[in-house]
């Protein structure tokens, strides 16, 4: 029953499951996958070269970059969730109400857009988080608080098109309630593209994290964060090149996982598949 | 005569567009008895589907609809939203021209024709599920308890269009409003769902109005018919006067620009020329540039709506030398 289930799953949707679940794995319980504690210094092995005692080496302290690289995988995962999670929400009510009843909320939306779509988006988030201090709390806020706006563009326009549908004109003359039209016909029909990406957005959150973490405006050292890990490595690179590509590596690796899952759901939601 | 169920009065539908107001409908009136079928006919443009929508406020906010519709001896017009929720649907239904698109494609039939039996009924899930698939049977759906699991995708046109007709029928409406039901399906398919609209109407002693462009489905299934051109009703009556002797030039030109079953290998009449613009007022008839029997007046003096014959009414000047020919 189970195999059958698995068997009718897309395939890209298996792999990016499977990419997940090893992340998940390793940020769950690190101590399984990782041979060493990823704080503790070791001295006697400065800057080893990927080998059989440390397969991905050591840092200038001796601290093993695989177990650094297993140990970030869980502030990665939760940035990818944390950083994703509020504007999703507050991206698709904001998009599904403005998109469904237009009006002067409509307009305001547009304009705030405008204002929003007109700086970078790192730029923005950085302002902000100067603005708050550094540290991963004030970067979901920022990130949440430009983020949304790119959820709920995309869910209005979503809309638009859907309200002018015979079937919420059936509904309409059905006279259904507002809510069950919003919910039950409009909101299922114009999810699809809003959850692929925030699929994609998760993978571009952690490269988000990871940029802000180098920057020294997202997670603080010592704690192990991959955009971090990179940053550490930089300036030894000609010297030692696995400081940074390993958790480079791992950045790459993630955001391939989330792609594909979002490819599956996108698949998997095609009622006509 | 009997009260009308539906009385419409004077129905005016204006868009605002950038020459000016488009008058989509121009003074439109009809009533619809209990259990009676009605036509509307008329080429695209003539503001038939507009009426339809207005009646049932389906229209965006940026028309401006005025006149009244008095369904029950209450105006629909005026109605506040709750008031119409009440009567949308459980009193009045629609179905549209294009099935697919009336029908959600991310939920199963059965869970759009429960949703609608839920909505209105107050039956509890078991009896929704049986209800569910006594309707597919009434619309002529064999096998109901496996299609109910069916998406709208997986069904032809033509039972997409009994599916949408079930799911109106669920509330069991007084009046159907039919917007073009077949206009999307093959000839086959048409009169399949005609006949299916005309059967239920009988049997469930439902009005209907029916909105097409093809004088064939009116001849088929309408007691009564109304032509309308260029948002204005033309010429009202019994199917078989209107058909029989036209009182309006426009009607009597529309029915030779049709095939006759009887007569064989008759050259088609096509009207000349095309219907006015409809953003600027016109001061006379607005058929009279095509028109074949136009006088002096039609060009400066709107004709008034009367009464032609017993029970049929047109608004044209040479109402006499049409209906003599």
């Amino acid at each position: 029953m189970m195999y059958r289930v698995i068997g009718r799953l897309p395939a890209p949707l298996l792999a990016g499951a499977a990419i997940l679940l090893a992340l998940l794995l390793c940020a769950a319980a690190p101590g399984t996958v990782a041979p060493y504690d990823p704080l503790a210094f070791d001295y006697a092995a400065l800057l080893q070269p990927p080998g059989r005692a440390h397969l991905f080496g050591t840092d200038q302290f001796g601290r093993d970059i695989l177990s650094r690289t297993v140990a970030a995988a869980a502030i990665d995962l939760q940035i990818a969730v944390l950083a994703t999670v509020g504007p999703l929400l507050i991206g698709t009510v904001v998009g599904l109400l403005v998109g469904y009843y237009g009006g002067i909320a409509d307009a305001v939306f547009g304009r705030l857009v405008d204002l929003v779509v007109t700086f970078p988006f790192l730029v923005l988030v950085i302002a902000i988080v100067a603005v708050l201090g550094p540290g991963l709390g004030n970067m979901y806020v920022a990130i949440t608080a430009v983020g949304w706006v790119f959820y709920a563009r995309l869910m209005r326009s979503e809309v638009l098109v859907l309200r002018g549908q015979d079937y919420v004109s059936a509904c309409k003359v059905l006279g259904y309630g507002q809510a069950r039209i919003l919910l039950r016909h409009v909101l299922p029909n114009a999810a699809r593209p809003v959850i692929v990406y925030w699929m994609t957005d998760m993978a571009l959150a952690i490269l988000l994290g990871s940029s802000l973490g180098y920057l020294g405006l997202g997670a603080q050292p010592p704690a192990a964060e991959w955009g971090v890990l990179i940053a550490d490595g930089k300036n030894l690179f000609t010297q030692a090149w696995w400081i940074a590509v390993f958790p480079g590596f791992a950045i790459v690796l993630a955001g391939i996982g989330f792609s594909l899952v979002g490819d599956g759901v996108a698949d998997l939601l095609d009622v006509k598949r | 005569m009997t009260a009308a169920l539906l009385r419409v009065e004077d129905l005016r539908v204006g868009f605002a567009a950038p020459g000016g107001t488009v008058r989509a409908v121009d003074g439109v009136s009809f009533a619809v008895d209990a259990g009676e079928i009605v036509g509307l006919v008329g080429e695209s443009g003539s503001g038939k589907s507009v009426t339809l929508r207005a009646i049932t406020r389906l229209l965006r906010r940026t028309a401006t609809v005025s006149g009244r519709a008095e369904w029950r001896g209450r105006d629909l017009l005026a109605l506040p939203e709750r008031a119409l929720r009440a009567v949308r649907g459980r009193e009045i239904a629609t179905i549209f021209q294009e099935p697919m698109a009336a029908l959600n494609p991310v939920l199963t039939i059965g869970e759009q024709i429960e949703e609608s039996l839920a909505a209105h009924g107050g039956l509890d899930r078991r009896a929704r599920r049986a209800r569910a698939v006594e309707l597919l049977g009434l619309v002529g759906i064999a096998s109901g308890a496996q299609r109910l699991r069916s998406y709208p995708h997986e069904f032809s046109g033509g039972m997409r269009q009994r599916a949408t007709i079930a799911i109106a029928l669920a509330a069991q409406p007084m009046l159907l409003l039919a917007d073009e039901p077949t206009t999307a399906l093959d000839v086959t398919i048409q009169d399949q769902i005609l006949k299916l609209l005309t059967r239920l109407s009988a049997e469930l002693g439902m009005a209907m109005v029916l909105v097409t462009h093809d004088l064939g489905v009116v001849a088929e299934t309408c007691a009564r018919v109304c032509v309308m051109y260029a948002g204005r009703v033309v010429e009202a009556g019994p199917v078989g006067t209107v058909f029989a002797r036209p009182r309006h030039a426009y009607t009597a030109a529309l029915l030779r620009s049709m095939p006759q079953g009887g007569a064989a290998r008759q050259p088609l009449v096509p009207i000349p020329g095309q219907p006015p613009r409809l953003d600027q007022a016109i001061p006379g008839c607005p058929f009279a540039p095509r028109c074949g029997f136009v006088e002096a007046r039609c060009w400066t003096d709107a004709p008034p709506f009367s009464q032609v014959a017993p029970a049929q009414w047109a608004a044209c000047w040479a109402a006499e030398r049409v209906g003599a020919c």
